[in-house]
């Protein structure tokens, strides 16, 4: 049935499969170049007390960081919604003052939503913190207690690594906190000019109707 | 499959065979059932041949009794066969009556026929034939009873009378006796002899308890209410049911005999020939006409109650009652009691009747505290009736709209009512009618009228002082209205042909006003409206939350004034709609008002109700703002739906939305209540960065804040930046911390503030914690230029000259000690003189000295102590007397009794015995005196003692001979005394200065001249006893010698004078030091990374060890020397003592070097070993090589050895 001299389809897809798991045992294996590290049982009877305390602080450490991600995942979608109120459905009368006051609250849901991102950047790069410092106690454990080998030096950069990218969100997170409070200062100043004017004042409160 | 193709191979048309056979077989079996003869109905047989069968049984009868008869002459029971006879006959007469009676289709009951009269007669006849025959037998009264009975049915009453009069008079005590009485007394009452009557019935109840007692009162009472005497009546009926009901309670206990009467359970009581009669029923029912007359109506029901015996007897009495009262018009009876039967009677017509009479009544007593139950009641009654299968469509719809109107009419009147009482009566009123609205709703909630009776409702709730409920009616009629505006636009664009009566618009403010004009002139004019319900109409107010008004949606007449129908016109279209448009806005506008009421603090609602609550406010007040709400209400509305959204917890759209209210209305307070909140929602939500800047924006100029909040503001503006600084320091001093930018940048924000200066101090204190020199110094030095009059500036300098010190940075440790010193007077002396030791240790002596002068200068008392004592050391290692005694003579009152120990050693340097011995003297005797001080007062003495030795001269004298000795003695103890203080450097002194005093000492012994008056031997004696003490002190001195010089094995103390001793020599004896070089700072290349390990831990040996060869490598000696000397004191002994060793030689102090090289020898070092040997080689010490091998012998080969350095 086969013919000598070309490959069959299924020899073809032999070859196809033998150079996927090529491609993805390399792919492993460059990833196992990264220091992995193994959970530990707390229950492991080597352990004392103090190390399991250890431990499962780190493992609470690291669930509250993912806590704080889901809220900050869930205050940045509140706010995208409240920005597409705000930017979709208020009716603005025409007239210089109104201009003014829609488009600043426009600079103002920007910056509000900017440092919802932030907040949820952090929150992430704190998570990445928490993990890291984990496997670097599970590491230091482990080796502490004879359990496992590591190299520390990389679990150690990497701690320092994310701990540097948490400053770093930080100051994103100050930096938006600036910029939204310049915005909304704008804003109401704005809005309480167009009102000062004459202005409509159900724009902001008809969403609140509805 | 084969099968399969078998079964699938059969043809059509067996089947169409088997179809057919089925057919056929129901064919046949519907045929066979229809063979079957149906059973015929075979009805009743009619009465009347049921009469006739009874007519041929009893005439059997009457011919089987009469054969009897014949046959029994004289016998006993011959007299019943004549009543027997009798009683067939009057049988058959009675069948014959009746089928006559069926015959004329029960038509007339007045009938002829001549069998009954014939049978009768003959009934007649027999009767009279035991009368005559046997005039004894006890059959005679029933004999009597059944004759007047014939002849009544005969029509010959007189005859019947006679006949019963007879019977009582001559058995007077038969039971029959009673009952002719009874039909005597019926007799005359039906001829209208009532006195008659009256009499025959007396006389039976006269008897007593009785089976027709109750009944005769029964009669006795209708004799009465015909003879016009209710009063009697009513006792007499009273009595009847009394009657009555002893004796059937004597027939119960088996005391009493029926006499053939029925007992059925409920005391029934029969009549001649009238049937049953429940007398007690009956009286009952039939007393109330004259209770009606005669007692007051509110104690009927109890009345009644009592004398019932059940719930039939007693509805059914209140009933006919409840009828009598409505015809009395007695308005307070009949609600009484109309309530009571739509409470317990039964469904039916006449619950309605009693609805209908209820409503009138209340209308007319215009009492309404009981109109919620009436309602109630009124609606059960309704809702029962109309429940009812039997009751038609039609009269449903008729009842509803009936009672519909009605209701609301009371309500509405008890509205009115209650708007014009007071106080707690108006409360309780007002809760009474919105209960009755809340029911009347609960009835017709489709009800044309619905949106005014809600409005009704919630303003009654208002004054019921319940503004949840009523909020929550007021927005329930805000959206009605807004359904029926939008029903009237729906109908008025479909056209006049479709369109759908719109209700009448309730009462505006308008229309309330233009109602009582309308009102007010139909009173004038005499119409229909009353003046009560024009007084109603004039007091309508403007709609508002908690204002009095009067009902809307009234009924009937009531409507007709509050509508404004009469004489007012039929509004416009446009007029109702805007009307209804008003309506709506004051409807939600009440709603917000009263269900903010309710939010407030202090009210108590559930879980449930405040959610609610705010939910209808927010859409009550949203629809209003969208409405475009004006003037002070606009505010309050706006701020209570904003408010809402705060007390959910819905925090950043409250602060949206209340800085909304503060810049639409700036400077109010409205305003600068939303303000408040805003700040407070900040707070809770702990967001600090957001109140600070609301509350930065808030104290601005273009604040809508008014001046009195911006005061409030401020301090909490303040706190919030303090919590936020706290916050930050928490931050930076956390795990996660090593940032204190942020506390920079937060400093830089608040420069110039006494925030900003806590900020840089927490960051400072933030930069320590990290070990971050850098920025401990840029922050130390932001703080100084920033903030000059810091209460912390000391402390900051301080703090940085001590972390210098601890990095080595030296220089930098001396300028901030100094600078420390400059603004911190309390602690200027300690820093002065730390800045001193170091400058001494840098070899800048001179500046150390000033330095400890400026600390002398600056201390009070005491506090100068230290610094006089590390000037002493100082003066004193320069071997400088003239300056120390220039220096502390003036301080002597407060010098330590080190400094006076070492002033008193200068005192004698300088040739002031007297003063010398002063300040040693002092020295001595002071109780905080310790080794220095003991050593150098006790070493001063001993020089004092040698001047007297030298001095004194005992020219002959035996005793001054024995106190020269003394003297010698004395002294040489003192210097050993001295020596034994534990003061190495004083100790090699004290040694050195012995072997002084065994050279010149002992030689002046030999030479002293003996008295003359000795003799020879004695002489002799003496002389011999010189020798050996100079022999003694000569040899000691050697010994003193090496012991000078063993200071520098025992104690490692390698002073000049020591060296000296070591090589064999006698220095000079001094307690001078090594004078140290003077310093030249050079930059150290790779020092930061040392000195950065030395912030975090200062005991770092590696980081010393590297720091201090650097500084080594790069020529900075002097501070090579003093790394060393820590790494020395942290531990690392050997290599870093060999370094300190070369550091110290090459900074000029050679003992320092010697001590070193001497430990890094102990320790091991050969290289220290070999610089010992090569440095004490260098100052003359002949035998180094062989000392060093013997002591230390097991020294290793390392570290770094001197080549050609010498001191």
């Amino acid at each position: 049935m086969t013919v000598h001299g070309s490959p069959s389809p299924r020899s073809t897809r032999v070859v196809s499969r033998a150079l996927l798991a090529a491609v993805l045992g390399l792919t492993f294996a460059a990833a196992g170049c990264a220091t992995h590290v193994a959970a530990i049982d707390l229950r492991d009877p080597r352990l004392p007390p103090a190390a399991r305390s250890w431990l499962a602080d780190a493992d609470d450490t690291v669930t509250v960081a993912r806590i704080g991600v889901d809220e900050a995942l869930a205050a940045r979608a509140h706010t995208v919604r409240w920005r597409s109120r705000m930017e979709g459905k208020l009716e603005w009368p025409a007239g210089d003052k109104a201009s003014q006051a829609k488009s600043t609250l426009a600079a103002f849901a920007n910056a509000r939503q900017a440092l919802s991102d932030a907040h949820v950047a952090s929150a992430r790069a704190a998570l990445d913190l928490a993990m890291a410092k984990r496997d670097k106690m599970r590491a230091e454990t482990a080796l502490r207690h004879d359990l496992a080998v590591y190299d520390l030096v990389p679990l150690r950069k990497a701690v320092a690594d994310k701990r540097a990218a948490l400053a770093d969100t930080e100051t994103r997170v100050a930096d938006a906190r600036q910029a939204l409070d310049e915005t909304q200062a704008a804003f109401w100043n704005a809005y309480g000019a167009y009102v000062k004017d004459g202005g409509d004042r159900r724009v902001l409160w008809r969403e609140v109707a509805r | 499959m084969h099968r399969l193709n078998k079964l699938r191979s059969v043809s059509p048309a067996p089947r169409a065979g088997i179809a057919k056979a089925a057919v056929a077989l129901a064919g046949a079996l519907i045929m066979s059932s229809a063979c079957v003869t149906t059973q015929e109905a075979v009805p009743e047989p009619p009465y009347v041949e049921k009469l006739r069968v009874r007519i041929t049984k009893v005439r059997g009868a009457i011919a089987e009794t009469r054969s009897t008869i014949t046959r029994a002459r004289g016998a006993k029971n011959l007299p019943e066969l004549y009543v027997r006879l009798a009683e067939l006959l009057s049988e058959e007469a009675r069948y014959h009556y009746q089928l006559a009676f069926e015959r004329q289709q029960r038509q007339n009951k007045v009938l002829h026929v001549p069998q009954v009269q014939f049978l009768k007669q003959q009934a007649i006849e027999t009767y009279r034939t035991v009368l005559e025959r046997f005039p004894d037998s006890p059959l005679v009264p029933r004999v009597r009873f059944n004759i007047a009975h014939e002849l009544r049915e005969l029509g010959k009453f007189d005859e019947m009378r006679v006949e019963l009069n007879r019977l009582v008079a001559k058995h007077p005590t038969s039971p029959l006796a009673t009952e002719a009485l009874l039909v005597l007394g019926d007799d005359h009452f039906d001829r209208s002899k009532l006195t008659e009557a009256e009499k025959k019935y007396a006389a039976i109840v006269n008897k007593g308890v009785g089976p027709v007692a109750g009944l005769a009162a029964y009669k006795l009472a209708w004799v009465r209410v015909n003879q016009g005497n209710c009063e009697k009546a009513l006792s007499d009926f009273e009595s009847a049911i009394a009657l009555a009901t002893r004796f059937e309670a004597e027939v119960r206990a088996g005391k009493a005999k029926t006499n053939g009467l029925k007992i059925d359970g409920k005391a029934a009581q029969k009549t001649d020939g009238r049937g049953d009669v429940d007398v007690r029923r009956e009286s009952l029912v039939d007393l109330t006409y004259c209770y009606s007359q005669e007692r007051k109506p509110h104690r009927a029901l109890r009345y009644f109650k009592k004398r019932a015996q059940d719930r039939a007897t007693y509805v059914a009495a209140l009933e006919k009652l409840a009828r009598r009262y409505g015809i009395m018009e007695e308005a307070a009876g009949g609600a009484m009691v109309t309530r009571e039967l739509l409470a317990l009677g039964p469904d039916g017509e006449d619950r309605m009747e009693d609805a209908r009479q209820l409503y009138a009544s209340v209308r007319k007593l215009k009492s309404y505290d009981l109109l919620d139950a009436d309602i109630a009641l009124m609606g059960n009654a309704l809702l029962r009736h109309t429940s009812r299968p039997s009751v038609s469509e039609e009269s449903r719809d008729n009842l509803r709209d009936e009672f519909e109107e009605a209701m609301r009419d009371l309500a509405t009147r008890a509205q009115t009512q209650m708007t014009k009482t007071r106080g707690r009566k108006k409360a309780k009123r007002a809760r009474t009618v919105a209960a009755a609205y809340a029911t009347y709703l609960e009835l017709f909630p489709d009800t044309a009228q619905k949106s005014d009776v809600l409005l009704n409702l919630a303003d009654t709730l208002v004054a019921a002082d319940k503004p949840f409920r009523a909020g929550r009616r007021y927005h329930d009629a805000a959206v009605t209205l807004l359904a029926e505006q939008a029903a009237a636009k729906a109908a008025k664009e479909a056209g006049p042909d479709k369109a759908v009566p719109a209700k009448p618009a309730a009462p505006t403010k308008e229309a309330a006003a233009a109602d009582a004009a309308s009102a007010i002139a139909a009173v004038k004019e005499g119409k229909s409206a009353t003046p009560e319900t024009a007084q109603d109409a004039a007091k309508a107010r403007p709609s508002k939350a908690g204002a009095e008004k009067p009902g809307r949606a009234a009924a009937g007449a009531n409507a007709s004034v509050k509508k404004g129908k009469t004489g007012a016109g039929t509004p416009s279209d446009d007029e109702a709609a805007a009307a209804a448009q008003t309506a709506y806005r004051e409807a939600l506008y009440d709603a917000v008002v009263m269900l903010q009421r309710a939010l407030a603090p202090g009210v108590r609602l559930t879980r449930a109700e405040r959610v609610e609550a705010r939910a209808r406010l927010r859409a009550s007040g949203g629809a209003l703002l969208e409405m475009g709400l004006k003037g002070d209400r606009a505010q309050t509305v706006a701020f209570a739906v904003a408010q809402t959204f705060y007390d959910e917890g819905r925090y950043d759209a409250a602060i949206d939305q209340l800085s909304a209210v503060a810049y639409e209305w700036p400077g109010s307070k409205v305003g600068d209540a939303a303000i408040q909140l805003v700040l407070d929602a900040h707070n809770t939500l702990n967001d600090i960065d957001g109140l600070m800047a609301a509350g930065r924006h808030f104290m601005a100029k273009d604040s809508p804040a008014t001046p009195a909040l911006r005061a409030q503001i401020k301090p909490i503006l303040a706190a919030a930046e303090q919590r936020k600084l706290d916050e930050l320091s928490l931050a930076a001093a956390g795990d996660e911390g090593g940032d204190f930018k942020a506390l920079e940048s937060f400093a830089d924000r608040y420069a110039g503030t006494p925030l900003g200066e806590r900020a840089l101090l927490n960051a400072f204190v933030a930069a320590q914690a990290q070990g971050n020199a850098a920025g401990l110094y840029e922050l130390g030095d932001q703080l100084a230029a920033k903030y000059p009059k810091s209460e912390q500036l000391p402390g900051v300098l301080g703090t940085l000259g001590q972390t210098a010190a601890s990095r080595f940075e030296v220089d930098r440790a001396v300028q901030f000690f100094e600078r420390a010193a400059g603004v911190d007077a309390t602690r200027r002396v300690d820093l002065l003189v730390a800045a001193a030791d170091m400058r001494r240790e840098l070899g800048d002596a001179k500046a150390a000295k000033e330095r400890y002068l400026q600390a002398i200068a600056a201390a009070e008392g005491a506090a100068a102590e230290e610094a006089l004592s590390r000037l002493s050391t100082l003066l004193e290692a320069e071997n400088n007397p003239k300056s120390m005694v220039e220096t502390l003579a003036p301080e002597a009152s407060r010098l330590p009794p080190d400094a006076s120990a070492r002033l008193g050693l200068a005192y004698l340097a300088q040739n002031m015995p007297d003063e010398a011995e002063t300040a040693l003297q002092a020295a001595l005797d002071a109780d905080s005196a310790g080794p220095e001080a003991l050593a150098r007062g006790h070493l001063g003495m001993a020089r004092l003692l040698v001047r007297g030795l030298a001095e004194f001269d005992p020219d002959g004298d035996i005793d001054a001979i024995q106190e020269y000795v003394s003297l010698i003695e004395v002294t040489e103890q003192t210097l050993l005394n001295a020596a034994r203080q534990g003061d190495p450097a004083v100790s090699a002194v004290a040694f050195r200065e012995l072997h002084d005093l065994g050279v010149v000492a002992g030689p002046r012994l030999l030479q002293l001249k003996l008295p003359d008056d000795l003799s020879a031997e004695e002489k002799a004696g003496i002389a011999k006893a010189f020798e050996a003490r100079a022999a003694q002190l000569s040899a000691q001195g050697v010994q003193a010698i090496a012991a000078c010089a063993g200071a520098a094995w025992n104690a490692r103390v390698f002073s000049p004078v020591v060296r000296g001793c070591l090589a064999g020599k006698t220095p000079p004896a001094s307690l001078a030091a090594d004078a140290l070089n003077a310093r030249s700072p050079r930059a150290v290349a790779g020092a930061d990374t040392h000195r950065d390990a030395l912030s975090k831990n200062p005991q770092d040996t590696e980081a010393l060890s590297g720091l201090g060869k650097a500084a080594l490598e790069g020529g900075d000696v002097h501070l090579a020397r003093l790394v060393f000397a820590r790494a020395v004191g942290a531990g690392d002994n050997a290599e870093a003592a060999n370094l300190l060793g070369i550091a110290s030689l090459r900074a000029g102090d050679t003992a320092g070097a010697l001590s070193a090289f001497a430990q890094a020898a102990e320790a091991g070092s050969a290289a220290g070993r070999d610089n010992l040997v090569h440095v004490l080689k260098s100052q003359g010490v002949p035998d180094a090589d062989a000392i060093a091998k013997e002591r230390f012998a097991d020294a290793q080969d390392d570290g770094m050895r001197l080549a050609k350095e010498t001191p």
